[in-house]
C-alpha cells in the first residue's frame, strides 16, 4: 500500500498502517534530532513526542501528501521545546556513521565530517534546527522559516556567516 | 562555482553522512506509547469546518505578544494611577456652600422658636418668636 493509503487508514486507528509510516520515517527524525539537539538520549526523547503527537493529531491532517513535511516540522518544535525546557547545554556526543560505506581517502574525509561537526556545535539549536530541516531533510526554506517562526531573510544569515567561515577550511 | 556554494550543494550529503543511519532502536518503544495514545477525534480540530483562509487568519493573530512593552504599559499606568491617587487623596476640599446654606446660617427649634445660629461667628437670633409653637424650619431656596 502507497503512503496516502497508510495515511488513511492510521486516521481511522490503524496502529499497524502508522507503524509503516513510522518505519519509514524515524532514520530521518532520529537523524534530524540529534543534530539539533547533539545528544542521544533528547534526541529520542523528541521524536517520541513528535510521532506521539503525530499518532494523536493525525485525523486533523488535511493534506496526506504533506505528511512527511508535517512529521519534520513536529520534529524540530519537539526539539526546541526540549531546549526550552531544558536550558543546558547539551552533551556532546561522537557521531559516527554506521551504515554508509566509507570513502576511498578516509582520512580527509574524518577531518572534513569532524570539521562540519564542529561547525554545526557552535550553532545554536534553533539555527540547527534550520540546517536539520532545509539540508538534511530537504524542506524548502519558507516552510522553514514559518515552522520556525522566523523571518526568511533573517535566518539565512547565520547559514551564509558559518557556510563561508568554514568553507575555506573544509574545502581549503 | 565558488567555495561557499559548493559547501551548500554537498552539505546534504555531508550530513546523511554524519547522521543517517538505520532505524533507532527505540522503534518498539514508539509503537507501544502509539498503542496506548488515543487519537484526537476529527471533529475536534477547528481545521475541519472552518476554510484555510479563516484559519490562515486566526494563526496569524495568535503572533506572539509583546509581553515586555505590555509589562512596560503596565508598570507606567499603574504609576500614573497612583499619582493620581495621590494627588486626589492629599488634598481634601469641601465644595462651598451652594443652595439654601449659602449664607452659612444653621436654623433649628428652640422652645417653640426657630432660631438662626451664624456658625462664623457663633451668634444666635431668633428669627420667629412669639406666643404660638414653631418649628420644622426650613430655608427658602434664595437663602431668605
Amino acid at each position: 500500500m502507497d503512503q496516502l493509503g497508510l495515511i488513511e487508514q492510521a486516521k481511522r486507528g490503524d496502529h499497524d498502517a502508522f507503524a509503516q509510516l513510522v518505519d519509514a520515517a524515524v532514520a530521518r527524525l532520529d537523524a534530524a534530532a540529534r543534530l539539533i539537539l547533539r545528544d542521544h538520549e533528547l534526541a529520542r526523547d523528541a521524536v517520541q513526542e513528535a510521532l506521539i503527537r503525530a499518532w494523536r493529531d493525525l485525523p486533523g491532517l488535511r493534506e496526506p501528501e504533506r505528511f512527511d513535511a508535517w512529521l519534520y516540522r513536529l520534529t524540530a518544535n519537539a526539539c526546541l521545546d526540549l531546549v526550552r525546557r531544558r536550558r543546558r547545554r547539551p552533551m556532546e556526543v561522537e557521531l559516527t556513521n554506521l551504515g554508509a560505506p566509507g570513502p576511498a581517502d578516509i582520512p580527509a574525509e574524518f577531518a572534513r565530517r569532524e570539521l562540519l561537526a564542529e561547525a554545526l556545535g557552535r550553532l545554536d539549536p534553533a539555527h540547527r534546527a534550520v540546517v536539520a530541516l532545509h539540508y538534511l531533510l530537504g524542506l524548502p526554506l519558507r516552510e522553514v522559516a514559518s515552522t520556525l517562526g522566523i523571518p526568511l531573510g533573517d535566518r539565512k544569515i547565520p547559514i551564509a556567516l558559518r557556510a563561508r567561515n568554514d568553507a575555506g577550511r573544509l574545502h581549503g | 562555482m565558488t567555495s561557499v556554494r559548493r559547501f551548500e550543494h554537498d552539505l546534504p550529503e555531508l550530513l546523511a553522512d554524519l547522521y543517517l543511519g538505520p532505524a533507532p532502536d527505540y522503534r518498539h518503544d514508539i509503537l507501544q506509547r502509539v498503542a496506548r495514545t488515543p487519537q484526537r477525534r476529527a471533529w475536534t480540530f477547528p481545521e475541519r469546518w472552518l476554510p484555510m483562509g479563516v484559519i490562515t487568519l486566526i494563526r496569524q493573530a495568535r503572533a506572539p505578544l509583546p509581553w515586555r512593552t505590555i509589562g512596560l504599559l503596565a508598570v507606567l499606568a499603574l504609576l500614573i494611577a497612583s499619582l493620581v491617587a495621590i494627588y486626589i487623596g492629599s488634598s481634601p476640599r469641601v465644595p462651598d456652600a451652594f443652595g439654601p446654606a449659602r449664607n452659612g446660617l444653621l436654623a433649628y427649634e428652640e422652645t417653640g422658636d426657630i432660631v438662626v445660629l451664624d456658625e462664623a461667628s457663633g451668634s444666635t437670633r431668633v428669627v420667629v418668636g412669639g406666643a404660638t409653637v414653631d418649628t420644622a424650619p426650613a430655608f427658602s431656596r434664595d437663602g431668605t
